[in-house]
């Protein structure tokens, strides 16, 4: 059972039908360089505490919050991702950034979004945390996927295209944020 | 160019994320089969009618029953020794999105632990589309999914 939910937790974040969280991790990671990978973990793990608490909350009923609203929500994180990228001042020396928090707190809308599709997954059976957390855990490793495809293709863009940081941040952030306009359309 | 390519692809896709899964429990007793699984309301009557079907018109309950047993006698099979069992409605619960469906079957003899079940539901419809199986006997669980390209397996508990 564990690698059957596993794989489905795995499938679902790298679905490509279903690209909006794809495209929040994107978005997250745009403004970073490979040598910022301090930056992108505390900004990756923050965003994966987010969103492993709504999931299990949710999964367990402790919390309920309409669908539809999150479908819409999703895309609203990717809009302000990208804005935040293109407005923020690049500035590696400094410690805490504001972002750092809003990933965990799009992690808790994100995870509400995981938390729908795991519920389809469940039959009746009693026990569900075990296929919650091999669930949990395959969307960490499509997500750890998604983080290095973003770092690689950063630093190929960067360093054989000589494609400035900045530059490479404000066209990812704002085809980003043109997506999530497109979707927040769609989903209200 | 390429990335254009890719962003104007996006946009054709459905950024909804869609979910095109079904979810059996399978409970295997001595002599007897019971499979209930959920499909989404919506799905089912598009596997069963097509997408020109006019749902607000599909007449008796009896007759989408009838229709319901017919869809499932084709996309699920249990079978032993190459004699699939035979599935009678047990009974229907639907809820807000999906439908609960209980089929069983009896077995002539014991059942024995290798069988193959076949499960090709929706398969046809959505490219994406997983079915869940978890089998559940007296000592044991067991989790298996279905999709296009492995519609059928042989389970050995």
């Amino acid at each position: 059972m564990f690698s059957i939910y596993l794989d489905l937790g795995f499938d679902h974040i790298l679905d490509i039908n279903g690209y909006d969280h794809i495209l929040f991790l994107i978005a997250l990671c745009a403004l970073y360089t490979v040598r910022e990978w301090r930056q992108i973990l505390i900004l990756v793990t923050a965003f994966t505490i987010g969103h492993s608490v709504t999931l299990a909350l949710s999964a367990l009923n402790l919390i309920n919050i309409n669908a539809t609203i999150i479908e819409v929500l999703i895309p609203v994180t990717i809009l302000m991702t990208a804005i935040l990228n293109m407005v923020t001042k690049p500035d590696p020396d400094r410690k805490w950034r504001p972002n750092y928090f809003l990933a965990l707190f799009f992690g808790f809308i994100h995870g509400m979004g995981f938390s729908n599709y795991f519920k389809a997954l469940l039959g009746k059976e009693a026990d569900i945390l075990t296929p919650l957390f091999a669930f949990n855990v395959g969307v960490e490793l499509g997500q750890l996927c998604i983080v290095a495809g973003i770092i690689l293709l950063n630093y190929l863009v960067t360093r054989y295209l000589k494609l400035k940081q900045r530059l490479w941040t404000m066209i990812i952030s704002s085809l980003a944020a043109i997506l999530a306009c497109y979707m927040i359309v769609e989903r209200l | 160019m390429l990335l254009l390519f890719f962003i104007s692809h996006l946009f054709t896709l459905t950024s909804l994320h869609p979910i095109h899964v079904s979810v059996s429990e399978v409970e295997l007793s001595e002599h007897e089969v019971t499979w209930t699984v959920r499909i989404y309301k919506d799905d089912l009557l598009l596997g069963m009618y097509g997408k020109n079907a006019d749902v607000s018109n599909l007449g008796e309950p009896d007759e989408i029953k009838k229709d319901i047993l017919a869809y499932l006698n084709k996309h699920l099979s249990f079978s032993i020794l190459d004699k699939s069992l035979s599935w009678t409605v047990t009974d229907i619960q639907p809820d807000p999105e999906s439908i609960w469906v209980i089929l069983s079957a009896k077995t002539s003899s014991v059942l024995p632990s290798t069988f193959v079940i076949k499960n090709n539901i929706l398969l046809d419809v959505y490219r994406d589309q997983k079915n869940i199986v978890n089998l559940i006997w007296k000592t044991g669980k067991k989790s298996v999914v279905f999709k296009r390209g492995s519609a059928e397996k042989s389970i050995s508990l």
